[in-house]
């Protein structure tokens, strides 16, 4: 692109800078790439599509076609909505132990905020002074049963209490 | 011996050829190539990595369903990087990212996997409090100059490879990074105080 080099940003102030960018942004690196791949996966469990032949009937014919197929549908709505009063239902003994013919994985996302709070300095008991340092956990875990389409979410919060020993001169 | 830029560039040329006849690993070698500049600009309209980390995968997606559209592959990184950025500033307008001052305060997922203490309590808070006043010192940057800044910081780029990504000229981007490192160089000027003391 460039024979062009960068300054060097040797500076505190451009230090701090990088590497808050590389704290930040490292972590992301080769999400990406494994996402794409994710994505390719997908696509080969995938049923290849079948091959259809796109065909436009006469324009006089559309207005028959979308009726055509309304009522059909209404008709089909209406069978599902009557269809468990109408037909007799004989209980039959049930398998419990076969598992269902499709088993879908259920996805489960967890993720952790915490925020670190400075709660000030104390003096114990033996004139020590102490730093109390307090760091807030919220433990999210959310996971989604493709199978039951259950959608569940739970967040545990936790409070870490850390006491630093303060020099005093 | 490190390949230049012009030589990383002929091969970006080759690979989209290549990606284009659906050559998965050709594609692969793009994105391995380009992550860093799109989470760059997706991390600088977003201020938040995680949802920068969503955006790019994303980005790499659409970039592989639509290959076919860019007509310069040498151009790949500029075509990548308005995608990118018109999906960050999608999310951004949805609102679907956590705000700057939570990633600021240092909780990501990523604080999941380190220690739970890695260091001095004290030290860890004073770590975090530097994040908050960086964060803060680039959003101040306006929204042509942040991105520009970290193309530069995180991935070291000339200010020829920004103005093409970005679409401005080498000029215009000195000038903004000059003015944006004298910025910052004030707003951080407490933190090098503390530091120094």
């Amino acid at each position: 692109m460039t024979e062009m080099q960068p300054n060097p940003l040797n500076e505190p102030h451009d230090v701090a800078v990088r590497e808050y960018l590389s704290a930040k942004l490292d972590t992301q690196v080769g999400r990406a790439e494994a996402g794409f791949r994710q994505f390719l996966a997908q696509q080969q469990n995938r049923p290849a599509p079948s091959r259809r032949h796109h065909f436009r009937l006469p324009n006089r014919f559309e207005g028959w076609m979308m009726g055509i197929v309304g009522s059909a549908l209404a008709a089909s709505l209406a069978a599902l909505w009557a269809g468990p009063s109408l037909r007799q239902v004989t209980p039959q003994p049930r398998d419990i132990a076969s598992p269902p013919s499709v088993t879908q994985p259920i996805f489960v996302e967890q993720d952790v905020q915490s925020q670190t709070f400075d709660d000030g300095t104390f003096m114990t008991d033996d004139n020590t002074a102490v730093r109390v340092v307090r760091r807030r956990d919220l433990q999210r875990t959310r996971w989604f049963d493709q199978n039951k389409n259950l959608k569940g979410e739970q967040v545990v919060p936790q409070d870490h209490v850390v006491y630093v020993h303060v020099k005093t001169y | 011996m490190e390949a230049t830029r012009d030589q990383l560039d002929a091969g970006t040329e080759d690979l989209v050829l290549r990606a284009r006849q659906r050559d998965a690993d050709a594609f692969a070698g793009l994105i391995r190539r380009y992550e860093r500049v799109a989470l760059s600009v997706a991390f600088s309209v977003l201020g938040n990595a995680d949802a920068a980390g969503d955006v790019v995968q994303d980005a790499f997606l659409r970039a592989w369903e639509r290959l076919g559209d860019l007509k310069e592959p040498a151009r790949f990184a500029t075509w990548l990087c308005g995608i990118a950025r018109n999906l960050a500033i999608d999310v951004h307008r949805r609102g679907r990212h956590v705000k700057l001052s939570i990633d600021a305060a240092g909780s990501t997922a990523a604080s999941l996997v380190e220690d739970r203490w890695p260091t001095d309590p004290a030290d860890e808070l004073d770590r975090r409090e530097q994040q908050a006043m960086v964060a803060t010192a680039l959003q101040s940057l306006d929204e042509v100059t942040r991105p520009a800044v970290i193309l530069r910081y995180y991935d070291g780029l000339s200010s020829k490879e920004i103005g093409e990504v970005l679409g401005m000229s080498p000029a215009a981007v000195d000038m903004r990074l000059s003015r944006a490192r004298q910025q910052l160089k004030t707003l951080l000027a407490p933190m090098e105080q503390a530091l120094k003391s």
